[in-house]
C-alpha cells in the first residue's frame, strides 16, 4: 500500500512529521496486538523516512499495491475508511441506502 | 364437503406444492394466484398462506414505490385478514406515504404498545425506520419517552462515530439497554467503533449477532468486506455483490463507481488489462492521478502491475500506453509521468539505452513542470540510469565474445550528470568509480576518488574505495592512512584488516625488490597481528602468510630464514599438496615466471602421484582459483593438468558428499576437468541416485540446461520434489530457477508470429542476433552456416542440428534454417532495426565487478 496512506501523512510531509506519525502508529498497532499492521507500518516508514527514500519511492518503487483493481480499491477503502470515519451526512446516506438493498 | 377435506385431489396437491415454492422464493404474485383456488378448496389450510402472499406482495410494491397498487392489495387484504395482521403492514404503508412527522408517532406507538404484540421481524423493521428517519420526535407517554431517548442516544452515537469521538460513542450507547428494540443498532455502532480501532475479530463477532433482515445487518455486509480479505484468485468479484460494493464506495466518497469497478475487475481477471485501464480512464475524470485518493491508488496499481505480468502480457499492455504517447493522447500530467516511469522501469535491462534515457528525461520534464525543479530527485534518476547503462551483458557462448558494458559512454555521462545535479549523491559517485574501474580508466578513477574523499571524508565505503585505489597504484602509505581512518569509523568490519594486510604485504614486496630487506621485514612484522588461524582463509591464514614471507626471503632476502618460514608453514597447511601448490604458484607470481617452473614443482608432482583423496583436491582447487584471480594472473594449464590427473586417480578412493561438492563447485567451469567431474557425479549418483543436487549437475553437464526438452521438465520437477523432501534449500532454489528459466526460454511457439510471418523473418532474425550481442567476427560463421543450410540435404541438416551446433539454441537454428530456405541472408553484423515494441522478458544480467571483492580474490602482494 501507499506508505503515505499507511502512515496517514500528506505527500509533502517532512522527516519529523513522518517520524511522529510512525511512532504514533506503532504505539497503537504493536507487534503483539496487530502484527500485520505493525509490519505494514514499519515497511511504509522505511520507504519514506527521509528525503532520499521518498525520492527513491517516487522514482523506482515497483511493488503493486494489490493483486487486482478491486483488491486495490478495497485495500484503499479499508485503510481510508478505517482511519477517517465518514461525515455524519455520508453515514446517514450510507445507512439509508444499505437498508434499501 | 370438499372444503373440509384434508385429502386434496392430485391436481390441487401439485398446485399446493407450486404455491409454497413461490412463497419460499418471494414470488408473491404467482403464489397469490396459485393460492386463490386452493383457498376455495380448503380455506382453513390455505387462507394464512394467501394472507402471507398478499402481505409480501404489498411490501414488495411499497419497496418499489408502487403505493397505489399496494393500497389495492391492502384493501383486498382487509377483507380476508384479521385486523392485527393488518396493523403492521398498514403502518409500513403509512411510513411510505405519510411524512416522517406523521408516520413516526405511529411507529413509536406501535413499538411502545404490547397489544397486539409485534413479531420480532416487525419490531426490528419499525425500529430501523425510526432510527433511519434521523428526525426528532416529541415524546408521548412515558414508554414512548423512553424509546425516544434511546433513539436519540443511537443518533448521538452515530454522530460521535462520524467525528471519531470514541469515548462519546460508549457514553451514548449506555442509554440503550440490552432489551431495547434498538439494541441491534447499539451492537452495530460498537462494530463500527471496533472497525475504526482495527479490531477486526470483534467487528465480525458483533456483526454476526445482528438480526439478519435488519438495516444494521445490511450495512454490516459492507463492513464485513472491509475487514475480511477477499479470497485470492478471482473470488473478489464473484463474492462481493454490486450493492455491497456500492456501500463501500459510498463510505469512501466514491458514490456510483461500483459498476465501473466491477467491470474493470472482470476485464483485468480475463487478461484484458489495457481495456480494464481504459474503462476506468474514460469513466473517472480524476483517473489517473498521483494523489492519495482511490483514483491515485488505482493509478499506482495500473502503472506498477506490469512488474508482475507475464512477458507477453507486458508487451500488449505497454503497447496501449505507447500508442497514447505516440498519438500525444495522454490524459494529464500524472498519466504522462506514470507512463514514462513505467516504460523506464519495466524490463529496463532490455529497453534500448536511448529509449531508456528518453523516458527518464520525459518523466523529469513533466515532473519539473508539475512540481518545480528538483535536482536531487533528478540526480537519483540519472544515477539509476547510469547504473542500468553500466550493466554488463552476459556472455552467450556461441554468439558473443566477452561481456560488454551496455553503454559505457552513456553510463559515464549520466553518472557525471547525476553528480553535477547533486554532489552529495554518494551512490552515483560509487557507481561511477566502479564504471571507471571496469573500463580501466585509472586516472579518472583516481581523480574521482580524491574528490570523493574530500566530499565524504567520514564515509567508510569511500575510504575503502580510496584505499583500494591507492593499493592498485602502489601508493601504499596513503592507502594505509585511509584504512586507518576507516578503522576509526568501524572497528568490526573484517574488510579493513584484510585490506591493511594486503597493503602492508605489497609494500614489503616493493621494499624487498628495492633491496631494503630490513625495512621490508619490519613491514611484514606489522602484519602478524592480522593473521588468523583459519586455514581456509588463504588471504589471512598463518600458513599462507608464512609461505609468502618465505618466498620473499628466498627471492630477495635470506635463504635460511626462508627455509624456516616454509617449514613452519608446512606444519600448519591443510595438506602437503596444498602447501606445495601455494608455494609453487606464489613463487611463479613473485618471480614473474610464465612457465610451470619453481623449486616446488618437483615435490608437487611427486605428492600428486600419491593419489590424494577428493577432499584434499578440493583445497587444491581453492588455491588454484585464488592465484588465478591475482592481479598478475598466471597461465595454469600445466598445474590444472596435474590436478586433473590426481582427481581422476582420487575417484577410486572413497569420498564424502561435501568433498565431492566442493570439487564440483570449483572445477566445473574448467574444461580440463569436465570428464572427471562427470565421472564424480555419476559415481556419487550410483550410491544415492535421488540426490537432488547431483541430479541437477547431471542435467547441467549434459549441456541441455537452457534448451531442455519437455522430458527434462519432468526430471526437474522430480528433482524439486526430492529437494523439498530433503529440505535441500540450495537445490530447491536452483531447480525452481531452472524451471522458471524453462518457462521463459524462447522455445519455438506455434502461435508466435515470429515463426509464422515469413516476410518478417529477416528483421526478426536481426533482432535476435542483435539482442544476443554478437561480435562481428561471428557474423561470418553465421553466413557460412546459412549458406550451407540453403543447399544442404535433409540428412545433413539433421546432422548439423544434432552435432555441429550443439551450443546453439534450437529456435535460433530454426530461424536460420527458415531464412536460408527463403533465400534471404541477413546482413552481418546486424543492421539497425526499427524501435522494438516495449520489452519482453528481462535478459540475464551481471553487474560489473565490485571494486572491493572478497579479499581472497584481491590484490595479494
Amino acid at each position: 500500500m501507499n506508505p503515505y496512506l499507511v502512515l496517514d501523512v500528506p505527500p509533502d510531509a517532512d522527516d519529523a512529521r513522518i517520524r511522529r506519525a510512525y511512532l504514533e502508529a506503532v504505539k497503537e498497532a504493536t507487534p503483539e496486538t496487530h502484527p500485520v499492521r505493525f509490519k505494514a507500518i514499519v515497511a511504509a516508514y522505511e520507504k519514506i523516512k527521509d528525503e532520499p527514500s521518498r525520492y527513491r519511492y517516487e522514482l523506482f518503487d515497483m511493488e503493486p499495491p494489490g493483486e487486482s483493481p478491486l483488491d486495490v480499491f478495497l485495500r484503499h477503502a479499508r485503510l481510508t475508511a478505517q482511519t477517517a470515519p465518514p461525515s455524519f451526512e455520508v453515514l446517514k446516506e450510507f445507512l439509508r441506502n444499505s437498508a434499501k438493498t | 364437503m370438499p372444503t373440509q377435506s384434508r385429502d386434496l385431489p392430485s391436481s390441487l396437491d401439485v398446485q399446493d406444492q407450486r404455491a409454497r415454492a413461490w412463497l419460499a422464493a418471494g414470488k408473491w404474485r404467482q403464489a397469490r394466484d396459485a393460492l386463490k383456488p386452493l383457498v376455495k378448496a380448503d380455506r382453513g389450510r390455505f387462507l394464512p398462506l394467501l394472507i402471507e402472499a398478499n402481505v409480501g406482495l404489498a411490501r414488495a410494491m411499497l419497496a418499489h414505490g408502487q403505493t397505489s397498487e399496494a393500497r389495492q392489495v391492502l384493501n383486498y387484504l382487509a377483507t380476508i385478514a384479521p385486523a392485527d395482521h393488518m396493523r403492521a403492514v398498514e403502518l409500513e404503508f403509512a411510513c411510505k406515504t405519510d411524512s416522517s412527522a406523521a408516520s413516526l408517532p405511529k411507529l413509536f406507538a406501535a413499538l411502545a404498545s404490547s397489544n397486539p404484540p409485534l413479531s420480532d421481524l416487525e419490531r426490528v423493521r419499525f425500529a430501523d425506520r425510526v432510527v433511519l428517519a434521523f428526525e426528532p420526535v416529541p415524546a408521548g407517554d412515558p414508554v414512548q419517552a423512553r424509546l425516544v431517548a434511546e433513539v436519540r442516544a443511537i443518533h448521538d452515537a452515530l454522530l460521535a462515530v462520524s467525528q471519531a469521538r470514541w469515548q462519546a460513542v460508549s457514553e451514548s450507547l449506555r442509554a440503550v439497554p440490552h432489551r431495547s428494540v434498538f439494541s441491534h443498532w447499539a451492537v452495530f455502532i460498537k462494530a463500527m467503533a471496533a472497525f475504526h480501532a482495527g479490531e477486526t475479530e470483534k467487528v465480525t463477532r458483533l456483526l454476526d449477532s445482528l438480526p439478519p433482515d435488519s438495516a444494521p445487518a445490511q450495512a454490516g455486509r459492507v463492513y464485513r468486506v472491509l475487514v475480511e480479505r477477499p479470497p485470492a484468485g478471482g473470488g473478489a468479484v464473484s463474492q462481493i455483490s454490486g450493492a455491497v460494493l456500492e456501500g463501500v464506495c459510498r463510505l469512501i466518497g466514491a458514490k456510483g463507481i461500483s459498476a465501473t469497478m466491477i467491470r474493470a475487475e472482470q476485464q483485468w481477471r480475463e487478461g484484458r488489462h489495457a481495456e480494464s485501464y481504459r474503462g476506468l480512464r474514460e469513466a473517472v475524470p480524476q483517473f489517473p492521478s498521483g494523489g492519495l485518493d482511490w483514483p491515485g491508488a488505482l493509478s499506482e496499481f495500473y502503472f506498477k502491475a506490469p512488474h508482475g505480468m507475464r512477458p507477453d502480457e507486458v508487451s500488449k499492455y505497454l503497447l496501449f500506453f505507447a500508442d497514447l504517447v505516440n498519438r500525444d493522447r495522454l490524459k494529464n500530467s500524472s498519466e504522462t509521468m506514470l507512463a514514462h516511469r513505467m516504460f523506464s522501469l519495466v524490463g529496463s535491462a532490455f529497453t534500448p539505452a536511448d529509449e531508456l534515457r528518453d523516458d527518464w528525461q520525459s518523466f523529469l520534464r513533466e515532473h519539473e513542470a508539475t512540481h518545480g525543479e528538483n535536482p536531487r530527485l533528478a540526480s537519483l534518476a540519472y544515477g539509476w540510469l547510469g547504473e542500468q547503462l553500466s550493466l554488463m551483458s552476459e556472455s552467450l557462448g556461441f554468439f558473443s565474445g566477452p561481456p560488454r558494458m551496455r553503454d559505457a559512454e552513456g553510463a559515464v555521462e549520466t553518472l557525471r550528470r547525476s553528480i553535477e545535479l547533486d554532489p552529495a549523491n554518494l551512490a552515483a559517485h560509487l557507481q561511477l568509480c566502479t564504471v571507471y574501474g571496469t573500463l580501466k580508466k585509472s586516472s579518472e578513477r583516481n581523480r574521482l576518488l580524491d574528490t570523493m574523499t574530500a566530499r565524504f571524508p567520514e564515509d567508510k565505503k569511500v575510504l575503502l574505495h580510496a584505499a583500494q585505489g591507492c593499493i592498485d597504484r602502489k601508493a601504499f602509505n596513503k592507502g594505509l592512512d585511509y584504512l586507518a581512518r576507516a578503522r576509526q569509523l568501524d572497528q568490526l568490519d573484517p574488510l579493513i584488516p584484510e585490506l591493511t594486510l594486503i597493503a602492508r604485504r605489497r609494500l614489503a614486496r616493493q621494499q624487498f625488490e628495492q633491496r631494503r630487506a630490513d625495512k621490508a621485514r619490519e613491514t611484514l612484522a606489522q602484519t602478524e597481528s592480522l593473521w588468523t588461524d583459519k586455514p581456509d582463509d588463504l588471504q589471512r591464514s598463518r600458513w599462507t602468510a608464512l609461505i609468502r614471507h618465505g618466498l620473499m626471503e628466498q627471492l630477495w632476502g635470506d635463504a635460511a630464514r626462508s627455509q624456516e618460514f616454509l617449514v613452519e608453514a608446512r606444519e600448519l597447511a591443510p595438506n602437503r599438496a596444498a602447501h606445495l601448490l601455494f608455494a609453487h604458484l606464489g613463487h611463479r607470481t613473485y618471480a614473474k615466471s610464465r612457465r610451470c617452473e619453481s623449486p616446488f614443482v618437483a615435490g608437487l608432482k611427486r605428492t600428486l602421484r600419491e593419489a590424494p583423496r577428493v577432499g584434499a583436491i578440493g583445497v587444491l582447487f581453492r588455491v588454484l582459483e585464488y592465484w588465478k584471480k591475482a592481479p598478475e594472473p598466471l597461465q595454469t594449464h600445466e598445474e590444472e593438468r596435474l590436478i586433473g590427473g590426481a582427481l581422476a586417480a582420487a575417484l577410486g578412493r572413497p569420498f564424502t558428499r561435501a568433498e565431492a561438492m566442493e570439487v564440483i563447485e570449483r572445477a566445473r567451469g574448467i574444461p580440463e576437468f569436465s570428464k572427471s567431474i562427470r565421472k564424480l557425479v555419476k559415481k556419487f549418483l550410483r550410491g544415492d541416485p535421488l540426490d537432488p543436487q547431483f541430479r541437477l549437475w547431471r542435467l547441467a553437464f549434459d549441456d541441455v540446461r537452457s534448451f531442455i526438452p519437455m522430458a527434462n521438465r519432468v526430471e526437474l520437477q522430480s528433482i524439486l520434489d526430492e529437494a523439498v523432501r530433503r529440505r535441500d534449500e540450495s537445490a530447491i532454489r536452483q531447480a525452481r530457477q531452472m524451471l522458471r528459466d524453462l518457462d521463459r526460454s524462447p522455445m519455438p511457439n506455434p502461435v508466435d508470429p515470429f515463426f509464422d510471418e515469413d516476410d518478417e523473418d529477416v528483421e526478426e532474425l536481426d533482432d535476435l542476433l542483435d539482442v544476443a550481442g554478437m561480435p562481428p567476427e561471428v557474423g561470418a560463421a553465421f553466413e557460412d552456416l546459412i549458406e550451407t543450410l540453403r543447399t544442404a540435404p535433409e540428412s545433413l541438416i539433421r546432422d548439423l542440428r544434432r552435432k555441429a551446433v550443439r551450443e546453439m539454441p534450437e529456435f535460433v537454428f530454426d530461424a536460420l534454417l527458415k531464412a536460408a530456405k527463403a533465400g534471404v541472408i541477413p546482413t552481418f553484423p546486424p543492421k539497425s532495426r526499427p524501435k522494438p515494441s516495449r520489452p519482453g522478458p528481462e535478459p540475464k544480467r551481471v553487474t560489473p565487478a565490485k571494486p572491493l571483492p572478497d579479499p581472497n580474490q584481491m590484490n595479494l602482494f
